[in-house]
């Protein structure tokens, strides 16, 4: 009987730690496929994007549009690494979320709430940026037709 | 209005909430952005729609349906922003296992759009070949 399953009985219950819940445990559970999951997404997607751009960088030298592509390039080989980021983030989060079912230290789901605060906030500013870099890109593109 | 409990279970700390507290705002924050976004995309595909009068349908059809896919998106992190700030203020275990039902809940969403994702590209892939 795993110890999820044993904390589920009534008579195991009062045997575990009073700072560990079988539901945190149940929840986090079935979390750490999901998470593991979009890491290995977001680094598959963080190195297609790193050989684009690396390729776009190396290749559109003879394009009718070889600086902006250029540029296009350079962009999209900053941004690949930093796809590795939000994996990092997941995969802590599922590591942290494996060892409060088995260890059942509320520590571990502390952390597991550090990584995913800390996932959340690279998202938003991850956001923001592109944010910023796509008005940018408008206000270039607008000011760049009419001159 | 119904009383909070100041006293906190042993299974939850103040820095506990605290991080629970910070990635809800970060998601609610993420969330207005997304869905001010969805908002510009349907009027920019209206507008290409206006512009050439009804003939590009398709370029507006994409359009509207990436900001469908982006309003989802937005709509849902900030009802997780807030089921976070609930949790927050209610300080229960049961607002916990809410707020961590919340987390599987998004990293669904996010599995779901890699899934999209993939699809899109397996048909931009093969609809040339299909097209011959």
């Amino acid at each position: 009987v795993s110890t999820a399953e044993a904390a589920t009985i009534g008579t195991v219950e009062k045997r575990l730690p009073p700072d560990w819940r079988p539901e945190f445990v149940e929840s986090l559970s079935k979390a750490r496929p999901l998470a593991i999951f979009l890491g290995i997404s977001f680094l598959s997607a963080g190195g297609l994007v790193l050989f684009a751009g690396a390729g776009m960088f190396m290749f559109s030298r003879d394009a009718p549009i070889a600086g902006l592509m250029q540029m296009l390039g350079a962009l999209y080989v900053v941004m690949g690494p930093g796809m590795a980021v939000p994996a990092l983030f997941l995969f802590r989060y599922s590591t942290a979320a494996k060892r409060y079912r088995d260890v059942q230290g509320p520590t571990y789901l502390k952390e597991a709430l550090l990584e995913h605060a800390r996932f959340w906030m690279y998202v938003g500013l991850v956001t923001v940026i592109s944010v910023i870099v796509e008005l940018g890109v408008l206000a270039a593109l607008i000011f760049g037709v009419r001159a | 209005m119904t009383e909070r409990p100041q006293i906190l279970p042993r299974c939850i700390t103040e820095e506990m909430l605290d991080l629970v507290d910070r990635a809800g705002w970060w998601q609610r924050f993420i969330g207005a952005i997304y869905v001010f976004g969805a908002l510009v995309g349907f009027v920019l595909g209206g507008l290409v729609l206006l512009r050439t009068q009804g003939a590009a349908v398709l370029e507006a059809g994409t359009q509207a349906f990436s900001a469908a896919v982006t309003l989802v998106i937005g709509l849902a992190l900030r009802t997780h922003g807030f089921i976070a700030r609930v949790a927050v203020e209610g300080r229960t275990i049961a607002g916990m296992h809410a707020v961590l039902e919340a987390q599987r809940n998004l990293l669904i969403v996010g599995c779901f759009l890699v899934a999209l994702f993939i699809v899109f590209v397996a048909l931009a892939v093969m609809v040339p070949f299909l097209m011959r």
